[in-house]
Order: structure tokens, then C-alpha cells, then sequence
């Protein structure tokens, strides 16, 4: 992907997909300023760990967490390590997911990470696995021999079956009902032996746990089941949704995991209302890295950094400003170009929230900080939800924000009672 | 059919070039929209761009499985048109498979009430964070022609100047709900408070705190107060777009207000099921709502609900061809319009009486009308009354035969279009004047004309102003003599009048083909397009294009002879003529008799 030289390829470089292809690396990743980046802290842990340590990894929505991701996967030395990366939408209904789903996906990548590097497992083991998930799913023979034939694999045929019929699920989560550490124990009898086989150890990563839509699918999947969640007898990366961290629970689950690692988004101004230089630095060089400099008129790139201070917003108003820019014909885009595009977002979200959500964010816009006044309350986690209020980090610690695209509401907001 | 309105054009723009450089890509563009007829329109102003394929969303495992079969072709848009209310099935889709959207290799345009926008911020946040932009549209603002003026508006019980004003209520009432503890009081404040908000265009926030409201009014046994909310909230739910979640209010509301015997509630919420049907397309049904709403408002003494009632009664039959029914309920609305001093809506019903005389043929009548519509437009500094009202006079008058002051109000009408950068009525005002040097033999200068009007169609994707300029262009080149250009140009118009579904256009395309046809001397080929012409207006219920084409028919029979054929199709354009009280009625009539004569002699 090179470089845009015109605003019809900025439009469609100013993409907020993950990178996941080489050249998507070698073309747009920039690295975080700092002295650790998230992904590099994961790597070398995962490397120097005696246990098979499991982790949490925290981050807000676009912020470039399945990018960090698939660096990781990169980056992990293969010799030593083999690497289930998936993402839980892949295969499971998450409109309707449950944690004894779950395991059940975790148990058949696992399984077919063996197929697919050619480890032979032990019959027994093998065995034992699919006649408990057939058990546990009421796969008929009929079924495996007739999707067999079209070319599905086991694990395949399962979760087919298992994300399509609701029947199937419910099934599935009676039987595990009581059997759940079964399920657990058949999963590590599998991790050892491709360990044993492939004389690697096992990493897993899975992604998208923090798109769990309702707050209370991932309250109940991370606090009611933690922990089974550090049951599995191999590395594992869990992704996390980062308003959660705000509920009073976090802390007492934190402890059960070996670390949480946070990909914080970078900012633009200090706590103290000083400049950010290492981060306005980062988000021009993402910006560089996708359009040539003479596309952007003088002090745009500054005022749209400035005005989103967030990795996938900044990435959409550049999008919508290329596009002004071209529709008008231009052959740069202005700060008008900017501007519009961030007053139609600003007017947007001025209309969809609620009174209480701007009583919040003034609240957290004049103190810096953002935390739930009790287990029911769920005002802080919407906003963080849907990135109108936002964590930072740098060298003197964190502070909460309000959405920097927001700030000239502010004045309006605290003058309606 | 409805242009796009002119506060969207530039929107509407961007969209389209959004779709031109995301073309052959995968992307999702947003496009919100209040109204489902409005939206149409846009749709089909896009399917003149591009090749498109409409999908309609109605649960969330459908939308799934089309997406993974949508196999679209590389230039193909995929539009996606949701429900007015999002269910969760839907928006967990949207959120968890968005993907797959991308994975079309298309761009996806996925239309949504401003409701379903929302709902998609907060609960589908995936899908809202990765999309590419997003486009809110307006909609038609309610104009002076063929427009029925806001049926019945909140109720309120207090006045207010500016939003200031509003504003201050706002703060007040906010202020004595924290004094006030008594549960009635707090009812009536947190109702007043969400009707500052409807008042000052924020919808979902009037809705916050019409459900505390209703809350209270449900503990405390208030009927009245519940029948009111529900109401209340049915308009609220109405200017987010979602009619049919709002007539479902409405219907609470009417029953609420028939048990209490509240007969003034009764009134305003049957106007109300009136509006929100004719939203929906349900003109038959908005007229029933509307006819009782209108005896409860004269029995209570409602006189705007009364005028309201009237106005939109006429509208609704102008649009159903019956225009001495409109014409009778135009003037009553009138009546009160002036009753009650609206300035205004004085204007609006004068100018729609004039469209409707005109319907009729009474054209002098209908510039009487026009007239005064064009002097309250100056007075009260209504713009786009004035340009309105100029055009039509121009069309009056070049009804009459009277091309160069036609020409005059054209000139006019451009101008103030240009001023006021109003694109379609440009193009329309450039149309007329291609007609009107058309009609003074000078067909060249008209060419020029249509061509402008033309590039204005095309670049802001009007494809029934490109349809009407090409048309225009083919009976310029009729005009000239050159009826082979004048074919190439009206099987143009006609194309794009069945690509967009305009089935009264189609007739006059057929029909001028046939009349090209004529003149080539080929009446085989002629009567074949009036035949086709004849059958799209007998199966759409177009009495007026079927007349006309029936006459041109029984000309053609009239020439091979076939008098008795030739006389029939006659009587049928004769018999249309009379019954709307035609002026050309009797003379057709006389020639009818000759043709008659003809075939007796036969």
C-alpha cells in the first residue's frame, strides 16, 4: 500500500482495520514512543516466564490492539513457540456467548492447531476429545461423515454447528453445566501433548474479548469465571475491555493474572496542560506514513491531532477531511476541511448523549479522573464504551479525559443546569 | 416525484463521491434518513450513478447470511436499508460481522432512521467506529405547492418568542423539580420539560423525560396525563423517524383520550395517525384519520387543528388527481389561515389552489391565485414562496400562449433560484426557458438551454431533471424537424423514466415518440408507442395520460380509416374532459362528432 499522492488514495489509505499483512507493517506501523512498547512487554515476558503465565491485555476500541496482536505473533520466536492467535468472533455468536462456549472454541483451535502443523496426537487423547464433543454438541455420525465429505475438519464441523444452532448451544452449556472442569482437563491433556510433539510451548492469543456488546456479558464472563480463566495449562493473551477495569471488581481479578498489559491511547497535552511532544510525534507519523506531506495543507495535520487525540479518531477525520478536500476539487486538505469533519462527529454526539453522560464527562473533564460510583452505576464505562472520555498515560502516571473533540461543548454544557 | 431537498444537495454530493472513490473497495457509508419515501428518492438518485442492489434488513441472521452470499459484482453498491427501530439481533450483526461488509469488496451504503443512528453509536460501537462516513440527511422541508403544512404540532400551554425564551422555561422548570416533591407537580414540570426539548429540535432527549413523566402518571393514576405523554411521545418518536413506534403512541394516546372523554386529545392524535400514515405512503388511510380529526376539532373549536386538517385533506386529494375536492378544502383552510392572521400558510394555500385550477385548465384562475401567493412571498420575505410562485406564473402563462412574459417570470425565477442557490429549481427554471424559446420557434436557443439544465441534472445527480432535459431536448429537435435526433433523445428520457419508476413520464415519452413517429409517416410504428403508452396508464390509474393517449390514438385510426376505433378511443378522452370540466372538452367534442359522422357514413 503506497503512500498516497492524491486525496483519492488518502481516502482509502485512512483505514482503521488492523494491520495484519507484512506489508501493511512495512508500509504504516509506527511504534509507540516510550520505553516499553505493550507488545515488546508481552514478548519478553511470555519468553523469560518459567510458568505458563496467563495476561491481560487492555486497551480502547481502535486503539491498535489486534495490530499489537499479530506483532506479537510475529515477534514470538517460532523455535520456541507455537501460536494460536484467533479472534472469538471468528467463531462464536456474541450475541449470544457464553463462557462454557468459550472453552469449547479455545479446546477445538487448540485441537486444530495440531492438524494444521501436521502433530500427530495421542489416539487416545484424540479420541477421548471427539467423543466428548459429540457428546456434548449431539453431532450425529451422519452429520461428521456428510461435512466431511465437503471438506470440513472436526473442529470445523463443531463450531458450525455450535454457532448456528442455538439448539446446539443450549445443549452444549447443560452438559457442560457439571462437567466444566472436564472440559478443562481434556483441553490440557491437548496442550500437553502438542507441547510434547512439537517440543514448543503453546501460546494463545485471543482477541475481541473486549467486544462483548453488553457490559454485563463481559462483567459475567470475566468476573463470574476468572477463575477458569487461568485453568489452561499454556500461555495465554486475553484481551480485555478496558472500561471494565473501571468497575470496583478489577482489582480483586487483576491479582489472579500474571500481568495486565495496557495499550494506552497516546496523548496529546501533559496532565498539567503542557504539550505532549512524543505523542503528537506518533500520531503525525501514522498520518505520514499514509500520505504524502504535500496533501496536507500547513498546521492541518496539528489541529486534527489536536482536536481527536485518539488513534481511530484521528484516522476517521482525516478520512472524512480527504474527502471534503476531493469533493471540492482541492488538491490539499484545509483545516475547513477538518473542521467540518469534526463538527458533524461533535454535533453527533452532542445530540445521542444523555444529561447525565454530560454532567459526567464535565465532571471528569474538570478533575481528570473517571471512576464508577458504585457497582451499579455504569455511566463511567458507557462513556469510555463508546470513547467520549478516554485514558491516558505517560511517564507521570494516568489520567482520564474527556474526548478532546468535545472540549468546546464543555462551556455550553456547564451553563444548562 | 419529490426532488431531493435542496438543504441536502451538498450532502447528497458528498455521498455520491464518497461512492465513486470507494468504488470496487469494500466500505461502509451511512446514510440517515427520517422518511422511508425521502429515502427512496435518494436511492434512487444513487441507482442513476451506479449500478445497486437493495437488500432490506428486517433481522439480524438475514443480514448475516446475505452479507456472506452477496457475491457482488465489482461495480456494484450494496444499499442496505434498516428498520426504523433497531432491534439487538440487528445491531449485534452489524457490530460483531462488520467484516463481512468489507469482505463484499463493495462499498455499502446502510440507511438508518436518525433513531437507528443512536441506538448504532451506543450499542453498536464496532460498526459505528470502522465505517467509512457517514451522511444525515434532512429531508424535504414542508414547501407552499403540494405540501401539507405540519398537521398538528405538541401540545403546548404556554408562548414563547425565541429560544431564549425556551431556553429560560428550560432552567426554570429544571430548577423546581429539585424543590418540588409533590409526585403531580413533578408529572407536570418533567412533561413541560420535555416539550422545551421537542420544541428546540431535540427529540430524544424530550423523550428522557416523557417516560419520568409517564412514570408518575402511571403511579399516581393520572389518565389524562398519561393520555398526553403518550401522545407526546408518539411526535417525539415521530421526528426521529420511527412512524410506526410513534402511531402506536398515538394509538395508546387516542384510546386514553376516547375512555376520559378528552375530546380535544382525541383530535390531535387522530391528525396525528393522519400524518404519520401519509408519511408511511398510506394516503387513503391519512385521509380517514384526518376526515375524523377534522369533525373533532370543529366540534371542540380547534380552528388551527381545523385549518391544519383542511389543508392536508386538500393535499392529499391534489396528490390522488382530485383536484375540486382539494380546491374545496384548500379554500376553507384559507379561510381560517387568514382567520388566525398565518401569513404564512395564507401564501402556501393560495399557491396549492393554483396548482389545482391549473390541474383543472382554469389558468387564468390559477395566476390570480399565484399572484397573490407571489405578493405575501415579497411581503413576508418568503424567497423560495417567491421563486415558487414566479414559476409557476411563468408556466400560466406559457399555458396561454403568452411565451414572452412567460419567458419574463422564468428569467426572474432563475435569478432568485441563483441567489438563493436553490440547484433543482435552476435546473427546472432553464427548462422552462428551453420550452418557452421552444415554443417561439426558437428551438436552437432551447437546445442550449436543456443542455445546461442537463449538466445541472447530472452534477447533482437528479436523474428525473436529466430525464425532463432530454425529453426537452427531443421535442426541441421535433420542433426542428429532425425526428430522428428528436427518437434517440425521447428512447433516452424514456429509459431513465423506467430506470427511476416514473410511470407518468413514460407515458409522455411514448406518447412523443408516437407523435416522432407520426410525422415520420411510420403509424405502425406510432400506434405501437401510444398503445404501450395507453396500457402503462390504464394499469397505474392515470385517467389524465390515458385521455390524452387515447385521443392521439383515435387520431391515428382517424387517418387509416378505422372510424369506429378512432371514435371510441375519442369518447374516452371526451368523457375524462367533461367530468374534470375541462375547457377544450366541447370542442374535442365537436370533432369527436365528425369523427362519428365519418363512420356512420361508412
Amino acid at each position: 500500500m503506497p503512500r498516497a499522492k492524491n486525496l483519492k488514495e488518502a481516502y482509502n489509505n485512512f483505514y482503521v482495520e488492523p494491520l495484519k499483512k507484512d506489508q501493511e507493517f512495512e508500509d504504516f506501523y509506527v511504534e509507540r514512543p516510550g520505553s516499553i512498547s505493550p507488545m515488546a512487554d508481552l514478548k519478553d515476558r511470555i519468553e523469560l516466564a518459567s510458568r505458563k503465565e496467563k495476561y491481560l491485555f487492555l486497551g480502547f476500541r481502535g486503539s491498535g490492539k489486534s495490530t499489537e496482536l499479530y506483532r506479537l505473533e510475529a515477534a514470538l520466536d517460532k523455535s520456541r513457540f507455537l501460536v494460536v492467535n484467533y479472534s472469538i468472533r471468528d467463531d462464536l455468536n456474541l450475541s449470544d456467548f457464553d463462557f462454557r462456549d468459550f472453552f469449547v472454541s479455545m479446546a477445538l483451535k487448540v485441537y486444530d492447531i495440531a492438524r494444521v502443523e501436521g502433530i500427530a496426537l495421542h489416539p487416545d487423547i484424540e479420541k477421548d476429545f471427539q467423543d466428548f464433543t459429540k457428546r456434548i454438541t449431539n453431532i450425529t455420525e451422519e452429520e461428521v461423515t456428510s461435512q466431511s465429505s465437503a471438506g470440513l475438519s472436526w473442529s470445523q464441523i463443531v463450531i458450525l454447528k455450535l454457532s448456528r444452532e442455538a439448539k446446539t448451544r443450549q445443549c452444549l452449556r447443560t452438559e457442560l453445566d457439571q462437567k466444566i472442569s472436564d472440559l478443562i482437563q481434556k483441553l490440557n491433556w491437548l496442550i500437553v501433548d502438542i507441547e510434547e510433539k512439537s517440543e514448543k510451548e503453546l501460546v494463545i492469543i485471543v482477541d475481541d474479548l473486549d467486544k462483548l456488546a453488553r457490559g454485563q456479558q463481559s462483567e459475567d464472563f470475566f468476573y463470574k469465571n476468572y477463575q477458569l480463566l487461568i485453568e489452561p495449562s499454556c500461555f495465554v493473551v486475553y484481551t480485555f475491555p478496558i472500561p471494565l477495569a473501571f468497575h470496583p471488581q478489577y482489582e480483586n481479578v487483576r491479582h489472579a493474572f500474571n500481568g495486565d498489559v495496557i495499550l494506552l491511547q497516546m496523548p496529546v497535552w501533559k496532565r498539567n496542560g503542557e504539550r505532549h511532544e512524543d505523542g503528537r510525534k506518533f500520531y503525525t507519523d501514522v498520518i505520514s506514513r499514509r500520505i504524502e506531506p504535500d496533501l496536507l495543507e500547513k498546521y492541518v495535520l496539528e489541529y486534527a491531532i489536536e482536536s481527536t487525540g485518539k488513534l481511530s479518531e484521528l484516522m476517521e477525520v482525516m478520512k472524512e477531511s480527504s474527502l471534503n478536500a476531493f469533493r471540492m476539487g482541492q488538491k490539499s486538505i484545509s483545516k475547513d476541511d477538518v473542521a467540518a469533519a469534526l463538527e458533524k462527529l461533535r454535533m453527533t454526539f452532542d445530540r445521542t448523549l444523555t444529561m447525565a453522560h454530560k454532567k459526567k464527562l464535565l465532571e471528569i473533564n474538570k478533575c481528570k479522573e473517571a471512576r464508577e460510583e458504585g457497582p451499579d452505576c455504569v455511566l463511567t464505562r458507557e462513556l469510555l464504551f463508546s470513547l467520549t472520555a478516554v485514558e491516558y498515560e505517560d511517564e507521570e502516571g494516568r489520567w482520564c479525559e474527556i474526548n478532546p473533540m468535545l472540549l468546546p461543548l464543555v462551556e455550553k454544557w456547564s451553563q444548562s443546569p | 416525484m419529490e426532488p431531493i431537498s435542496l438543504e441536502d444537495l451538498d450532502e447528497v454530493d458528498l455521498l455520491l463521491t464518497e461512492l465513486e472513490i470507494s468504488h470496487g473497495r469494500g466500505n461502509i457509508i451511512l446514510c440517515v434518513v427520517a422518511s422511508q419515501a425521502y429515502r427512496e428518492k435518494v436511492i434512487e438518485v444513487i441507482k442513476a450513478r451506479f449500478p445497486t442492489r437493495v437488500q432490506v434488513v428486517e433481522k439480524g441472521d438475514n443480514l448475516i447470511f446475505d452479507l456472506r452470499n452477496a457475491h457482488a459484482l465489482k461495480e456494484e453498491i450494496l444499499i442496505w436499508t434498516l428498520p426504523e427501530t433497531l432491534s439487538n439481533d440487528i445491531l449485534e450483526a452489524l457490530n460483531n460481522f462488520r467484516e463481512l461488509f468489507y469482505d463484499a469488496g463493495v462499498p455499502n451504503l446502510v440507511f438508518m432512521t436518525p433513531a437507528g443512528l443512536d441506538d448504532v453509536i451506543w450499542k453498536a460501537p464496532d460498526f459505528w467506529r470502522y465505517r467509512g462516513g457517514y451522511h444525515i440527511l434532512k429531508g424535504r422541508e414542508h414547501g407552499p405547492a403540494f405540501q401539507a403544512v405540519a398537521a398538528l404540532s405538541i401540545p403546548i400551554d404556554f408562548s414563547y418568542r425565541n429560544e431564549e425564551e425556551l431556553r429560560r422555561r428550560k432552567r426554570i422548570n429544571e430548577y423546581l423539580l429539585v424543590k418540588m416533591q409533590n409526585k403531580t407537580e413533578r408529572e407536570k414540570i418533567l412533561s413541560e420539560i420535555g416539550t422545551v426539548h421537542f420544541l428546540l429540535g431535540e427529540p430524544r432527549q424530550a423523550i428522557d423525560y416523557y417516560e419520568q413523566a409517564l412514570d408518575i402518571a402511571h403511579e399516581i393514576g393520572d389518565r389524562q396525563g398519561e393520555g398526553a405523554t403518550q401522545g407526546n411521545l408518539g411526535l417525539a418518536c415521530a421526528a426521529l423517524g420511527e412512524a410506526r413506534k410513534a402511531i402506536e403512541y398515538y394509538k395508546r394516546a387516542l384510546a386514553i383520550a376516547r375512555e376520559t372523554g378528552d375530546r380535544k386529545g382525541e383530535g390531535a392524535n387522530l391528525g396525528n395517525l393522519g400524518a404519520a400514515n401519509a408519511t408511511l405512503g398510506e394516503a387513503q388511510k391519512a385521509i380517514e384519520y384526518y376526515e375524523q380529526a377534522l369533525s373533532i376539532a370543529r366540534e371542540t373549536g380547534d380552528r388551527r387543528g381545523e385549518g391544519a386538517n383542511l389543508g392536508n385533506l386538500g393535499s392529499s386529494c391534489l396528490t390522488l388527481g382530485e383536484a375540486r375536492k382539494a380546491i374545496e378544502y384548500y379554500e376553507q383552510a384559507l379561510v381560517i389561515a387568514r382567520a388566525i392572521g398565518d401569513r404564512r400558510n395564507e401564501g402556501a394555500w393560495l399557491g396549492n389552489l393554483g396548482l389545482a385550477y391549473a390541474d383543472l385548465g382554469e389558468i387564468r384562475k390559477a395566476i390570480e391565485h399565484y399572484e397573490l401567493h407571489l405578493a405575501i412571498a415579497r411581503e413576508i420575505g418568503d424567497r423560495r414562496g417567491e421563486g415558487n410562485s414566479m414559476s409557476n406564473l411563468g408556466n400560466a402563462y406559457a399555458s396561454l400562449g403568452e411565451t414572452r412574459i412567460a419567458i419574463e417570470y422564468f428569467e426572474q425565477t432563475l435569478t432568485v433560484d441563483r441567489e438563493i442557490g436553490d440547484r433543482i429549481g435552476e435546473g427546472n427554471a432553464l427548462n422552462n426557458l428551453g420550452n418557452a424559446y421552444a415554443v417561439l420557434g426558437e428551438a436552437r436557443k432551447a437546445t442550449e438551454y436543456y443542455d445546461q439544465a442537463m449538466t445541472i441534472a447530472r452534477e447533482i445527480g437528479d436523474r428525473s431533471g436529466e430525464e425532463n432535459a432530454l425529453g426537452n431536448m427531443g421535442i426541441a429537435y421535433a420542433a426542428l424537424g429532425e425526428a430522428r435526433k428528436a427518437i434517440e433523445y425521447y428512447e433516452l428520457a424514456l429509459a431513465i423514466s423506467r430506470e427511476i419508476g416514473d410511470k407518468s413520464n413514460e407515458i409522455a415519452w411514448l406518447d412523443n415518440l408516437g407523435n416522432a413517429y407520426v410525422s415520420l409517416g411510420e403509424a405502425l410504428q406510432a400506434i405501437d408507442y401510444y398503445e404501450q403508452a395507453l396500457a402503462i396508464a390504464r394499469q397505474i390509474g392515470n385517467r389524465r395520460g390515458e385521455a390524452h393517449t387515447c385521443w392521439n390514438l383515435g387520431l391515428e385510426y382517424d387517418k387509416t380509416g378505422d372510424f369506429l376505433r378512432a371514435a371510441d378511443l375519442m369518447q374516452v378522452c371526451v368523457d375524462f374532459e367533461r367530468k374534470i370540466g375541462h375547457p377544450d372538452a366541447e370542442r374535442d367534442a365537436d370533432y369527436l362528432e365528425n369523427v362519428l359522422a365519418k363512420s356512420r357514413k361508412k
